[in-house]
């Protein structure tokens, strides 16, 4: 006896109902010999499909056969595999599957859940920001000699005040005290233009002369004025 | 005036009597059903030859006979010895073939082809068993002298019959 296995692969939705296979059986007339198409049960209990062709007494040839069965899932199949028992060989064995599919019987599998990858804003990195700021050659150079000619003058500040140190000593010194002493004499002097300063004065005497010896009353405004006091007093009449 | 009278009434009773013509139906379902399972094509190994085989660029033609009623039929297939159609009419044209057993839907058939016989272009077959069987036949077509076929399209028939026993 001897077999050779071919895997089924379940699909979910899927089921079985029929099987065709074809193949050639070589054999002796005189040769007893059996050929089972065959499929286990998934859960090893036994066969779910099985298909023998007794070739004893015939002279072998090709063999197509379809097998209908009843609709089963595809998970209730197992491995299948060709089964002979006697003197032959299989050749050229070709065994295929008709089956439905209902995809209304699929899973939903359960999709990873997606990390929150943080965003990156290249416009607020301070070296992205940094990189794109103006760079007109001229600005370095004007830089670079202002730069350069900063660092000559302070080279030759430091270098005049080292070789003149010794006799500044005593120059700051001397200068330090002549600045005092001015600064006395100019108070000095500021307060002595106070102290005498005179203001040129005397007597103011009038200027303006009335030409007209009597100033007449404004009689318009006295009737106007009489006009409001009536009309005051004939407010008030109607609150006594 | 009564006589005449009876004797009126009795001529018309005996004119009342009727036939009626029942009818029955029935079908025979066919129990053998042939089919081109595939159409053959002629190869052309040479100028002068055209077949079937697959060796010469050929195909064969299969023929599917079904048979639900076991030991009732014979399948009986006739290779061609003529074009059907072809571009110029040409006696010299010699046809052979054969026909055999391509497959078989039970194993219980497979003494078909040692239990054939053959008459003329014809190869029958006993279909003892219920089931289906392939029959595939080879058609070889050979101009005479060895003189090239003209060019053009080439058709022949192969024959397959289904005869009760």
């Amino acid at each position: 006896m001897s077999s050779s296995l071919f895997p089924l692969y379940p699909i979910q939705g899927t089921d079985i109902n029929g099987v065709f296979y074809r193949y050639t059986a070589v054999k002796d007339p005189n040769d007893p010999y059996t050929v089972s198409i065959q499929n286990e049960a998934a859960d090893r209990s036994g066969y779910i499909f099985r298909s023998t062709d007794d070739w004893s007494g015939g002279s072998g040839g090709t063999i197509q056969k379809y097998v209908p069965v009843p609709y089963s899932p595809v998970g209730d199949w197992g491995d299948g595999n060709i089964e002979q028992v006697g003197v032959g060989e299989v050749q050229d064995p070709v065994v295929l599957y008709s089956y439905r599919f209902d995809p209304d019987r699929l899973q939903q599998q359960e999709l990873p859940e997606i990390p929150a990858v943080p965003v990156y804003d290249a416009l607020a990195d301070g070296y992205v920001t940094a990189s794109l700021e103006p760079t007109d050659r001229e600005l370095y150079e004007n830089d670079d000699e202002v730069n350069q000619k900063d660092t000559e003058e302070e080279d030759d500040g430091r270098l005049e005040k080292a070789l003149a140190a010794q006799e500044n000593a005593l120059t700051l010194a001397g200068s330090l005290t002549q600045n005092a002493l001015v600064r006395a004499m100019n108070v000095a002097t500021n307060l002595n233009t106070y102290y005498a300063a005179n203001i040129p004065g005397g007597a103011y005497r009038e200027t303006v002369v009335l030409k007209d010896k009597n100033i007449p009353d404004n009689r318009r405004a006295l009737r106007s004025l009489g006009q409001q006091k009536l009309h005051t007093e004939m407010v008030e009449e109607q609150y006594r | 005036m009564n006589s005449v009278k009876i004797v009126a009434a009795m001529c018309l009773l005996s004119g009342g009597a009727y036939a009626v013509d029942v009818p029955i139906e029935g079908t025979v379902q066919s129990r053998c059903t042939i089919d081109t399972d595939t159409p053959g094509v002629y190869g052309n190994p040479n100028a002068y030859t055209l077949t079937t085989a697959a060796a010469d660029g050929g195909v064969m033609p299969i023929t599917r006979f079904d048979v639900t009623l076991a030991d009732a039929y014979y399948a009986k297939v006739t290779h061609p010895d003529s074009f059907s159609a072809a571009p110029t009419a040409n006696a010299t044209v010699t046809f052979t073939g054969s026909t055999e057993v391509s497959s078989v839907g039970d194993a219980a058939m497979s003494g078909y082809e040692a239990a054939k016989t053959t008459f003329g272009n014809s190869t029958q077959f006993d279909l003892t068993e219920s089931g289906s069987v392939w029959l595939k036949t080879t058609s070889v077509a050979t101009n005479g002298g060895d003189k090239a076929f003209p060019s053009g399209t080439y058709r022949s028939i192969v024959v397959a019959e289904c005869i009760a026993k």
